[in-house]
């Protein structure tokens, strides 16, 4: 495995600190199926820093999407543990936001009342946090839509819902799942931007699950790249790109060392069976 | 607008050309009226029912029993579906059952309800109320089970209680399914109170008809019949104005 | 395996649980006095009513020609649907000519013309016939349509720039994509051939499962009554289960939706 210099190494090079915000230690998970139990993931490392960007990258299949309910505690890790805010994750952590590969709204509620969902569930006062949702509207240029439903905006502008959503509970992570999969190529671009700009302007950390290295290399403080079943971690890569990035990001030599670098990993990786 | 013309004027042909088939079956084959009446005579027992009136007090029994039976249907449809999609064990052990008993031909106790509830209006609304409950129950438990497992495990998430999950997501879901089944319960409607009428009835458009053709009067028969499917063809008209208002975010 | 077993077992075990309480809860109903047992009785008295009609020439008198009118009107009711299916999907003026026609007459329900099919050919099996192939039509006919016209247009485009002819493609193209609906379409019929069958033998019969429950009613042998309806749902289940056997051989494709309902 060549090494790429200085990008192997811990979080410092992000724009995170160093204290661990989301710590994941020796996760291991195994599924009950009707052809024997199956290991999903197996001695998984990972850390987040306060307001650190990370992304996890692997091929499909390698159990990215377990990974989403280890964390928002709907699904309790067979061994190994897991630490959110200094708190240990044992069961449904509702300062965790959630985005979707797909947007996933409530057809029958407006954008605003879609936006705070996450308030509504934890029963807490919708009322107290009308103007909290507004303001992140107005983040995600949606403010001139709140009183839409969501058949009438855009796939692209639905995920912007999702992503409001994920947000307006002020939580200590944020995790999106391949939120830009769905989208097509032009519109991606932009909700890259736009996300790395809601990054910048909210104090959350995020963990981001992706297949795209493009799109993992350009948003991320640190890109986790995931092997196949068992899922684990087999390199960490640190991305030290200035910030803010922008279309010439894409094209800075360190860019293109970077996106190469992880594709030479995957390269070398056994196909994941379905 | 030219396929619609197209579309009309293709209709009448097979309209007219039916109603010429018809005339002149009569002529040909010299069928008497109590086969089949001109289609002038129905149009005439039409008139007289609906402008006599004559009709009237049947047409209102008719629809009595079965939007009554329909209404107390659907509710105990949705409230069992609902009960059985929300305990594991109800859908495990009662579910099944229900499926099985859509493939039955649930008309066939119509003659049993009348032995309980009489001969009267009561008996019609058990067994329209009986034929619309499978439909809109299955539907109901199918409506819920189809929540998005992902809106699911966001409100999990949230610890949200059971019933804010059921009214906020689950529920609002089924709402496109149910309102489906209540278009079919609302054909069985009137198949179950016709058929309960068939049995034995004091009144109702079924009594006019199984009367009637026991005087060999089909003109009657026909405008009775004709009769229910125009008050099918509106009810059925009005559920799917009232599905499109309520679903209202289904593009169609 | 054994877990496979054992959601096997369930899914078995649950639904004869549920049955074996609806039966229970029936029992204690009757034999308890809840009901009075002439109204209501008891599902041993009903078995023994079954047991006796299978046993005394009752069933072999009754039962054939229901199944008889029920199987020949459900073959050409979900033939006739199934012709007129194709010419509307296939000919646009077959469609124009006869569409709102049909959904006209799907508008009337069917069983209310079951006195005049009556008048017009008696109580022989020629009525049922009529009526069952009826009201076996529409739901054959809808599923059809709208299964012919699911098919892939990007399919249909790649068959017609590759010259295929009209008969190719509707074989090859838009049937093995309607199958799918045309068998959900099957399913329904099934009891809705049996309301035909029964509505016309309650009309006007003195023969069929339909007539014994109206004879029984009549002369309040209930617990005959009970069994008559008992043994036309067991066919409606019977005859449901075999077309979705035929659905499940001629739908190979299909073959990975098993187990995952539930």
């Amino acid at each position: 495995m060549q090494a790429v210099p200085d990008a192997t190494t811990p979080a410092s090079a992000g724009g995170g600190d160093a204290a661990s915000h989301l710590a994941i230690e020796g996760v291991r998970l195994v599924y009950d199926t009707s052809r024997g139990p199956l290991v999903a993931l197996d001695g998984l490392d990972l850390q987040v820093g306060r307001r650190e960007f990370v992304s996890v990258l692997g091929p499909s299949g390698c159990g990215k999407s377990t990974l989403l309910k280890l964390v928002t505690g709907l699904l309790p890790p067979s061994a190994g543990r897991i630490t959110l805010a200094g708190a240990a994750v044992r069961g449904p952590r509702p300062d965790v936001g959630i985005v979707f590969q797909q947007p996933t709204l409530l057809p029958w509620r407006n954008v605003l009342n879609n936006v705070l969902v996450p308030i509504r569930a934890r029963g807490a006062s919708v009322r107290a946090h009308r103007d909290k949702a507004l303001e992140l509207l107005k983040l995600v240029k949606l403010d001139a839509f709140a009183r839409h439903y969501p058949h009438e905006l855009s796939g692209g502008m639905q995920q912007r819902v999702g992503i409001a959503r994920g947000l307006v509970h002020d939580p200590a992570l944020l995790l999106m799942d391949e939120p830009f999969a769905a989208l097509d190529a032009m519109t991606r671009e932009t909700m890259m931007d736009e996300l790395q700009q809601i990054w910048m302007s909210t104090p959350t950390s995020i963990l981001f699950i992706t297949h795209s290295i493009p799109e993992a290399v350009y948003l991320s403080d640190r890109v986790a790249v995931m092997g196949p079943r068992p899922g684990r971690i087999v390199e960490t890569v640190a991305v030290d790109l200035p910030r803010p990035r922008g279309l010439e990001t894409m094209a800075d030599p360190r860019f293109i060392e970077l996106t190469t670098h992880l594709r030479s990993l995957f390269r070398e990786m056994p196909e994941a069976e379905a | 607008m030219a396929e619609g013309l197209k579309l009309a004027a293709a209709s009448l042909t097979t309209f007219v050309a039916l109603i010429l088939a018809w005339e002149g079956a009569i002529l040909l084959f010299d069928l008497p009226a109590y086969v089949l009446p001109r289609p002038g005579a129905i149009a005439e027992a039409l008139s007289r029912g609906w402008i006599g009136g004559f009709l009237w007090p049947h047409a209102w029994f008719t629809l009595q029993g079965a939007m009554i039976g329909f209404a107390f249907g659907a509710v105990a449809g949705i409230i069992a579906g609902m009960i059985v999609a929300e305990i594991r064990v109800a859908s495990l052990a009662i579910y099944p059952i229900v499926i099985a008993i859509q493939s039955m031909p649930t008309v066939a106790v119509a003659p049993l309800i009348i032995v309980y509830f009489g001969v009267g209006l009561p008996s019609k609304i058990v067994t329209v109320a009986l034929l619309c409950f499978f439909p809109v129950f299955v539907n109901t438990v199918a409506g819920l089970r189809a929540a998005d497992p992902r809106l699911i495990d966001l409100y999990r998430a949230a610890s949200a209680s059971r019933l804010r999950m059921f009214l906020d997501v689950k529920f609002p879901g089924a709402i496109d399914h149910i309102m489906s089944s209540l278009q079919i319960a609302l054909v069985l409607a009137f198949v179950g109170c016709v058929v309960s009428e068939f049995i034995a009835s004091t009144a109702g458009l079924g009594h006019i008809i199984k009367s009637f053709a026991n005087d060999l009067n089909v003109s009657v028969m026909f405008a009775a019949i004709l009769s229910l499917a125009a008050m099918g063809a509106i009810t059925g008209f009005a559920v799917t104005l009232a599905h499109r208002r309520i679903v209202f975010w289904r593009a169609r | 395996m054994s877990r496979r077993l054992a959601s096997t077992a369930g899914a078995v075990g649950y639904p004869l649980a549920g049955l074996a309480a609806i039966l229970a809860v029936w029992h204690l109903m009757s034999a308890g006095g809840v009901v009075p047992s002439f109204l209501l009785p008891t599902p041993g008295r009903v078995m023994q009513a079954i047991w006796q009609a299978a046993t005394d020439g009752t069933l072999a008198r009754h039962l054939p020609p229901t199944l008889q009118a029920t199987l020949i009107g459900y073959g050409f009711g979900a033939l006739a649907a199934l012709v007129l299916a194709a010419l509307v999907a296939e000919f646009k003026t077959a469609e124009r000519f006869l569409l709102l026609h049909l959904i006209a007459i799907q508008s009337i329900p069917k069983v209310s013309i079951a006195p005049l099919v009556f008048l017009w050919m008696g109580f022989d099996i020629e009525g049922k016939i009529l009526l069952v192939a009826l009201i076996c039509f529409f739901p054959v006919f809808a599923n059809a349509l709208s299964g012919f016209r699911a098919a892939d247009p990007n399919l249909i485009d790649l068959m017609r720039a590759a010259g295929a002819s009209r008969g190719h493609m509707f074989l090859q193209v838009k049937l093995p994509t309607a199958a799918s609906q045309i068998f959900a379409g099957l399913e329904v019929a099934v009891a809705f051939a049996l309301i035909g069958c029964v509505v016309m033998e309650f009309v006007g019969s003195t023969r069929g499962m339909g007539f014994v429950i109206q004879d029984t009613s009549n002369t309040f042998n209930l617990p005959l009554t009970f069994g008559a309806v008992i043994v036309l749902g067991l066919i409606g289940v019977a005859g449901n289960a075999l077309v979705r056997l035929a659905r499940r051989g001629v739908l190979f494709w299909e073959a990975g939706g098993r187990g995952q309902h539930g």
